[in-house]
């Protein structure tokens, strides 16, 4: 992996500026892109993937696409807007980050996903939060199996950390299991979502 | 002749392939069967299937990713029947078999995986959810083994059926309280999108049935329907927030 930056990459939103710190690494804000039902800013996210996946190879990517304050809303609470702004939108940012992240990981590196999720048991109300997990942990799937060839490892923390209510670890215990995922000593760890919800 | 009391259900996407499987392993239970489709032609052919078969079979034309389509066809059935016992959101994107580089798929195209999974899940539901409050029902969610283990040359379908197992979790959790239940279906079966998807890609159907243990994919009548239906039915009254595998134990998830 000669030539690839060994600090660590975080892709994320504002929110995610809290962990920087932590994971000694270097922060990459995304624009704010709220999609519409006909997703017409669609483009302008594509731009965005197009141009980060292109640039010198990276060690260790962390993506981290956290909204600033997610709400627990049941579904007869959402209206089609808010849908498209919080499912939709969320889904189609992490599509086009992991994609670019996984691409600009350099032979042998790791990318991890840090993605709130709410403990199934209390997942009533947070069905945007269950849905976006769950897709993300398959794009993770996806893409690890696409990148084994050279080397590169994807993996998933899943937390209920920032999720109001919900009993959880501090954000402390997230990057314990972040860094476990960036370190070799995982390097056998692929296509792999921990869970750090302090045993919930 | 179906019976009064004979429950009713939407399946949508069921014009064909799994969703055909689904109308009409309802019907030969004598259910009465809404086809939900773009295509009447199609989904029509299907409808006289499911009366053929023992039930009652109507066609009505749902859009999944329009909510007016999906509001209006939701009215209807309970305009013609008085009730709504059960729905299925079977109906995926057409492009669903179609390999990518995930890298290069543009947000024109993700957003049709995304419209018509996840934005169909949630029109669905949100449209269905008093009538199903009303009768005590239950709505089924279809997901896939892609849904779980993920896909290198499928990436969008795999990551909308991911999301559909999220929020299918979520509102099972939501809705008990009301007694509707929801659950997902995993199905592995013939369909014309699974052989679109095996002649665009000549390892798959190695990938996929190398390893399993039948050797060959369900059938969509009598290998998949038969599982829905019974999510559908009284005696799945109990199970909620589930999601069974129809994959011939392809993909164990014991």
């Amino acid at each position: 992996m000669s030539g690839a930056s060994d600090s660590p990459w975080l892709i994320g939103t504002d929110p995610a500026r809290s962990v920087v710190e932590g994971l000694g690494a270097e922060f990459h804000g995304v624009p704010c892109i709220v999609l519409d039902p006909l997703w017409s800013d669609g483009a302008r996210l594509e731009e965005w993937r197009d141009s980060a996946r292109v640039g010198p190879q990276l060690r260790s990517v962390v993506v981290a696409l956290w909204p600033i304050r997610p709400v627990r809303r049941t579904l007869v609470e959402l209206d089609l807007e808010e849908w498209v702004g919080t499912v939709e939108t969320r889904l189609a940012w992490w599509f086009a980050a992991l994609t670019a992240a996984s691409e600009r990981t350099a032979e042998g590196g790791q990318v991890v996903a840090v993605v709130d999720r709410p403990d199934p048991k209390d997942s009533a109300g947070w069905g945007v939060e269950s849905a976006v997990a769950d897709a993300v942990d398959v794009m993770a799937r996806s893409l690890a199996q696409l990148h084994r060839p050279r080397g590169v490892r994807v993996n998933v923390v899943a937390t209920p950390a920032r999720l109001t209510g919900a009993p959880a670890p501090s954000l402390i215990g997230v990057i314990g299991a972040v860094r476990m995922l960036l370190s070799d000593d995982a390097e056998g760890v692929t296509a792999t979502t921990v869970v750090a919800d302090g045993g919930h | 002749m179906v019976p009064g009391d004979a429950p009713v259900v939407v399946v949508t996407g069921a014009s064909g392939g799994v969703g055909r499987g689904i109308a009409v392993a309802c019907g030969s239970a004598g259910w009465s069967v809404w086809v939900a489709a773009r295509r009447p032609d199609e989904g029509g052919r299907v409808a006289e299937e499911v009366t053929a078969a023992g039930g009652r079979g109507t066609f009505v034309f749902c859009d999944v990713a329009d909510e007016d389509s999906v509001a209006a066809a939701v009215t209807a059935v309970v305009d013609a029947e008085g009730r709504l016992n059960g729905v299925v959101h079977n109906a995926t994107s057409g492009l669903s078999p179609a390999p990518v580089v995930p890298s290069a798929v543009s947000m024109t195209d993700l957003r049709q995986h995304v419209t018509v999974s996840v934005r169909g899940s949630y029109l669905l539901a949100r449209h269905a959810y008093p009538r199903l409050v009303a009768s005590g029902g239950s709505l089924v969610l279809l997901t896939s083994e892609a849904g779980f283990q993920g896909s290198i040359r499928l990436m969008p379908y795999a990551s909308v059926k991911g999301a559909v197992r999220g929020l299918a979790r979520a509102w099972a959790r939501e809705w008990a309280g009301q007694g509707v239940r929801v659950n997902c279906v995993a199905p592995l079966a013939n369909s014309p999108a699974l052989e679109e998807a095996l002649a665009k890609d000549p390892t798959m159907h190695q990938r996929v049935l190398g390893r399993h243990p039948f050797g060959y994919f369900g059938d969509p009548v009598g290998d998949i329907g038969p599982v829905v239906r019974f999510l559908l039915s009284e005696d799945a009254r109990y199970v909620t927030g589930a999601t069974l595998m129809a994959d011939g134990g392809n993909y164990p998830m014991c």
